[in-house]
C-alpha cells in the first residue's frame, strides 16, 4: 500500500515539474512599422531559452515562448527600428530605439538589475508591456 | 453574440486545446464559446484577442 501510495505521488509530482507552460508577450505602444521587436527570454540564472524577432502589427508584436518549466523568468526587447541588430544610444548610453523589461522595469541611470524584471511563471500566462522610448 | 474563433484558430492552427492552454481555461470553456452557448468574460475576450493578434470587436460580434 505504502509502495502504491509513493509511486502515485512520485508520478504526479513528475506531472506537475515536467508542466509545460506557455508565455505570451504582448508589447504596445510602439511608434512606428518600420523595422523588427528583438525579444529575450531568461531564466532565473540569466540564461537566455528563447530569443526571437517580431513582426509589428499595428502599433504591437506578439511573442509566444513554449514549453517552458514553471519557475522564475525574465524577459527584455527593443524596437530594432533600423535592423542593424543593435540598441542604438546616443549620449550617455541614452538608448535612441524602444525598449522595455518584463514588470515594465524601469532603470535609472541604467539598465533596471535582473531581479526587478524577474516574474514568476506558474501557469500559462499573457503578459501586456508598453514599450519606452 | 456571435464569434469567429473556430476560424481564427483555424487561420492561426491552433487546436482548442491549443488556445485553451494559452488562456488558462479548460477545453470546454473554448467548446462552449465557439457554439455561442458561454458569454466571456471582458479578461478572457480580451486574451483571446491578443492571441489572434485582433481586436475584441474583430472576434466577438454583437449583433
Amino acid at each position: 500500500m505504502k509502495i502504491t501510495l509513493a509511486l502515485f505521488l512520485l508520478i504526479i509530482s513528475a506531472a506537475v515539474c515536467n508542466a509545460q507552460l506557455s508565455l505570451d508577450v504582448r508589447i504596445s505602444g510602439i511608434r512606428n512599422q518600420t523595422g523588427k521587436i528583438m525579444y529575450q527570454l531568461f531564466d532565473e540564472n540569466e540564461k537566455v531559452v528563447d530569443q526571437q524577432i517580431g513582426e509589428i502589427k499595428g502599433d504591437s508584436c506578439l511573442f509566444t515562448s513554449v514549453n517552458l518549466k514553471p519557475g522564475k523568468y525574465g524577459l527584455r526587447y527593443y524596437h530594432d527600428e533600423n535592423e542593424n541588430m543593435v540598441m542604438e544610444t546616443g549620449f550617455r548610453g541614452i538608448p535612441k530605439e524602444g525598449y522595455g523589461f518584463s514588470n515594465n522595469a524601469k532603470g535609472s541611470f541604467g539598465p533596471p538589475s535582473f531581479d526587478k524584471w524577474l516574474f514568476e511563471l506558474g501557469k500559462s500566462t499573457i503578459l501586456r508591456l508598453r514599450i519606452t522610448y | 453574440m456571435n464569434n469567429r474563433i473556430r476560424e481564427y484558430r483555424a487561420k492561426y492552427n491552433l487546436t482548442q486545446d491549443d488556445l485553451a492552454k494559452r488562456v488558462n481555461v479548460r477545453r470546454e470553456t473554448i467548446v462552449f464559446l465557439e457554439k455561442n452557448k458561454y458569454n466571456p468574460s471582458l479578461k478572457l475576450a480580451h486574451d483571446i484577442a491578443i492571441i489572434f493578434e485582433s481586436r475584441i470587436e474583430d472576434i466577438f460580434i454583437f449583433e
